[in-house]
């Protein structure tokens, strides 16, 4: 993985709305033990992600956005390299942030994503 | 030309505030008038068994005028206006008989007892007390005591006048699967699918025929039609009988995405993600509607796991949300500069007209300052 690596996120269809995603996309939920989960996108392409994510029960996406390890770094934001539950797993680590902290980063992740659009929509 | 005194109705609701009341609203004053003449020739009749028909002159010199508006939510007098100097004093006793037996008719209702005026008369409820919106009332003395008409008495009433489909005043948002010039008529489509028939007048057939062209094309386009509806005796909605208004709504509109958000169900995020309450979100469509400054950019809405609801704008550098409690009522506003990193937040009570004066004037703020920043076109 290198700084340009995307990092590959399934948007919810409930978090988007005209195509424009909620920043709550790019944070963990409070379940989530403040990591968020994203797909080697040196090691997957934004389809096929999409595609082993749906096949799981109970799990829905609207499309694939992504961030990179840079963007990440520059919200002094780690991301782990933990490869499971499949070998393209990763996180981007939330933990030690205060909640509003966590809204700040979330909403930058949010806009670097948009700015790079949609790499996989449900539809295509 | 003299006047007497005849009924005080107080009306009750926000719109009534200040001693005002829409124009919209004396329609149905004008459907009570009718219907108190055609209750004072039932009692009438009913005093002259033998007497097929009333006097020629029963209602000629007779008219209700409103006279003045008070304080008190609204209170209108309604008052007899002759033309002569008296009143043919044998008549006016069934308009007074008329006007109680209106008013009795209206208590009985709200007491879940049937009405002594025939069905045929209770069918003047179907334009009187049209007008009133939730929460709105229509108060009559009676002895000391009131008797309320309210959108759910004059349902009562409706049914007790025992027809098969009444009127409703309706503002509704669709979408046009189908219009047809020829026919001078188009279809309605409602978020959960049900679909209402509608004429298309040239007034409205552009904004008709706009949404027609879009529909099903993913950039579909709802309008808010607003008019009078029939309805059924289990609530469904029938054929538009009159449309009022037709405007094309912003694919931002508030109302619209909140009735999607009413869809989801528990579990929407993924088997987790609690489902916002149907109630609670009606309370922030209305609350919206209302207290948010209709100048400023309309949100983003989307769903929280926690069963809230939060509203987004992205304004220039600003990347802007409202995190909404809908337990609490409450909203968290955080307004991020992504450029510089400069941060603002504010709690804000959003039951209260302060916090949404709040809400308001920061994005106003933010709003200047992104027209401040952009380079002149000139």
């Amino acid at each position: 993985m290198n700084s340009e690596t995307l990092l590959l996120r399934q948007v919810n269809p409930g978090f988007v709305q005209l195509g424009r995603p909620t920043s709550q996309a790019f944070r963990p939920t409070p379940k989530d033990e403040c990591l968020l989960s994203v797909d080697d996108g040196s090691l997957i392409q934004p389809k096929a992600s999409w595609e082993r994510f749906t096949r799981e029960p109970d799990r829905h996406s609207a499309g694939v956005m992504a961030v990179t390890f840079a963007e990440c770094s520059g919200q002094e934001l780690p991301v782990n390299e933990d490869r499971v539950p499949f070998p393209e797993h990763c996180s981007i680590d939330f933990n030690g942030l205060s909640e509003s902290s966590i809204r700040k980063k979330a909403k930058a992740l949010a806009r670097h994503a948009v700015e790079r659009d949609w790499l996989y929509r449900e539809s295509q | 030309m003299n006047k007497q005194e005849f009924l005080k109705p107080k009306l009750t609701g926000a719109r009534f505030q200040n001693a005002t009341v829409p124009l919209e609203l004396l329609k149905d004053f004008s459907a009570l008038q009718e219907m108190l003449v055609e209750v004072a020739k039932w009692e009438f009749r009913n005093s002259h068994p033998d007497r097929e028909r009333t006097p020629r002159n029963f209602t000629a010199e007779v008219d209700l005028h409103l006279t003045s508006v008070e304080e008190g939510c609204a209170i209108l007098t309604i008052s007899l206006v002759f033309a002569t100097l008296f009143p043919a004093s044998s008549n006016l006793t069934y308009f007074e008989q008329a006007r109680t037996d209106i008013v009795e008719a209206i208590a009985s209702a709200e007491h879940g007892s049937t009405p002594r005026l025939p069905p045929n008369l209770l069918n003047y409820f179907d334009r009187f007390g049209r007008g009133l919106r939730t929460g709105e009332s229509i108060s009559f003395e009676r002895e000391g005591r009131q008797a309320t008409l309210t959108p759910d008495t004059r349902n009562r009433l409706m049914h007790y006048a025992q027809v098969k489909e009444w009127t409703e005043e309706a503002a509704l948002r669709v979408r046009i699967p189908e219009a047809d010039k020829g026919r001078g008529s188009f279809e309605m489509e409602r978020s959960d699918g049900t679909k209402l028939k509608g004429d298309l007048s040239d007034l409205y057939q552009d904004a008709i025929l706009g949404a027609f062209a879009n529909y099903n094309t993913g950039h579909d386009e709802y309008v808010l039609i607003q008019g009078i509806v029939r309805k059924d005796r289990n609530n469904r909605l029938g054929r538009f009988e009159s449309i009022e208004h037709v405007t094309p709504l912003d694919p931002l509109d508030v109302t619209l995405r909140l009735d999607e958000l009413a869809k989801l169900e528990d579990g929407w995020l993924d088997g987790k993600g609690k489902a916002p309450a149907k109630e609670k979100l009606e309370w922030i469509a209305a609350t919206f509607e209302s207290s948010f400054d209709t100048g400023l950019s309309l949100p983003h809405l989307y769903p929280t796991a926690e069963g809230g609801v939060q509203a987004e704008w992205s304004l220039n550098d600003w990347e802007v949300s409202l995190d909404i409690d809908l337990e609490k009522r409450e909203g968290s506003y955080q307004a991020l500069n992504v450029k510089d990193g400069t941060c603002k937040e504010l709690i804000l009570p959003l039951e209260d007209r302060e916090g949404w004066s709040r809400l308001n004037e920061a994005l106003r703020q933010l709003e200047i300052e992104n027209v401040e920043e952009r380079p002149s076109e000139l």
